[in-house]
């Protein structure tokens, strides 16, 4: 594939993926905000990651963007004491998954916006495609 | 269509309808034939053209099957869709130019 604007179709189109990606991983982050373990001081939900790089798409000579990981975030967990939860430790603390909701908030909208901005540019191409294509139209 | 055949290559199947001699000679002719790459006459290349987009609507249409059953993300299937829009509409374009232009010829007043 050489004409740009195919290229450019390729490209906005995998950088939407990425961004659903992580929308999904925001998603999961955000429903499993209280999910703790069930076995006294057992480990709760811990906050996923995503991580992106740029491949290079060898038919069309373009970087693509990918889904390079989903890691796990190995900060700390929060604790709360509440006795009776069957989480609860020796001490009657309960450890709460380490899920900021404001950080995970500041995250999906930074996904949507550069979702839109890939939207944009796959509308863009294909505008400009279907124009050039109408000059040949127009003459008849 | 191979890239980058000159149209009038494709609009040789002229040839062989109108003599050669009465058309500057039987040089001139077989010069053209010689440039072709795969396709020989005006109907041929017509049938190439949309043999291509039947292909990609047909590809279009398993995927809208499999975004109804949840196979495939709704964005996978608009861009296999719109891909295959351009093409048709690329398709249709290039055909239509082309017809007029052997409907041109074929007035030509001699």
């Amino acid at each position: 594939m050489i004409d740009p604007l195919q290229a450019s179709f390729k490209i906005a189109s995998s950088g939407l993926q990425a961004q659903s990606n992580r929308l999904r991983v925001i998603s999961e982050n955000v429903a499993n905000a209280e999910s703790t373990g069930n076995t006294p001081g057992a480990d709760p939900y811990a906050r996923k990651t995503i991580t992106f790089e740029s491949e290079l798409d060898r038919a069309s000579g373009a970087s693509l963007l990918r889904t390079k990981s989903i890691g796990v975030d190995t900060s700390p967990f929060r604790l709360e004491r509440n006795p009776g939860h069957p989480a609860a430790d020796a001490d009657g603390y309960v450890k709460l998954p380490n899920v900021d909701p404001l950080i995970e908030m500041a995250d999906m909208r930074e996904a949507n916006r550069s979702y839109q901005a890939n939207l944009q540019t796959y509308k863009q191409s294909r505008e400009l495609f279907s124009m050039t294509i109408d000059l040949l139209k127009s003459g008849a | 269509m191979a890239v980058g055949t000159p149209f009038v290559n494709s609009v040789t199947g002229f040839g062989s309808v109108a003599t050669p001699n009465a058309l500057g000679g039987a040089n001139a002719a077989s010069k053209v034939t010689e440039g072709q790459a795969g396709v020989s006459d005006f109907g041929q290349l017509l049938t190439q053209l949309s043999g291509e987009a039947v292909q990609t609507l047909k590809s279009a249409e398993q995927v809208s099957v499999a975004a109804i059953g949840n196979k495939i993300s709704a964005q996978q299937a608009v861009e296999s869709i719109l891909a295959a829009e351009r093409t048709l509409q690329t398709t249709v374009a290039v055909r239509d130019k082309l017809v007029s232009a052997y409907q041109e010829i074929s007035r030509l007043s001699i």
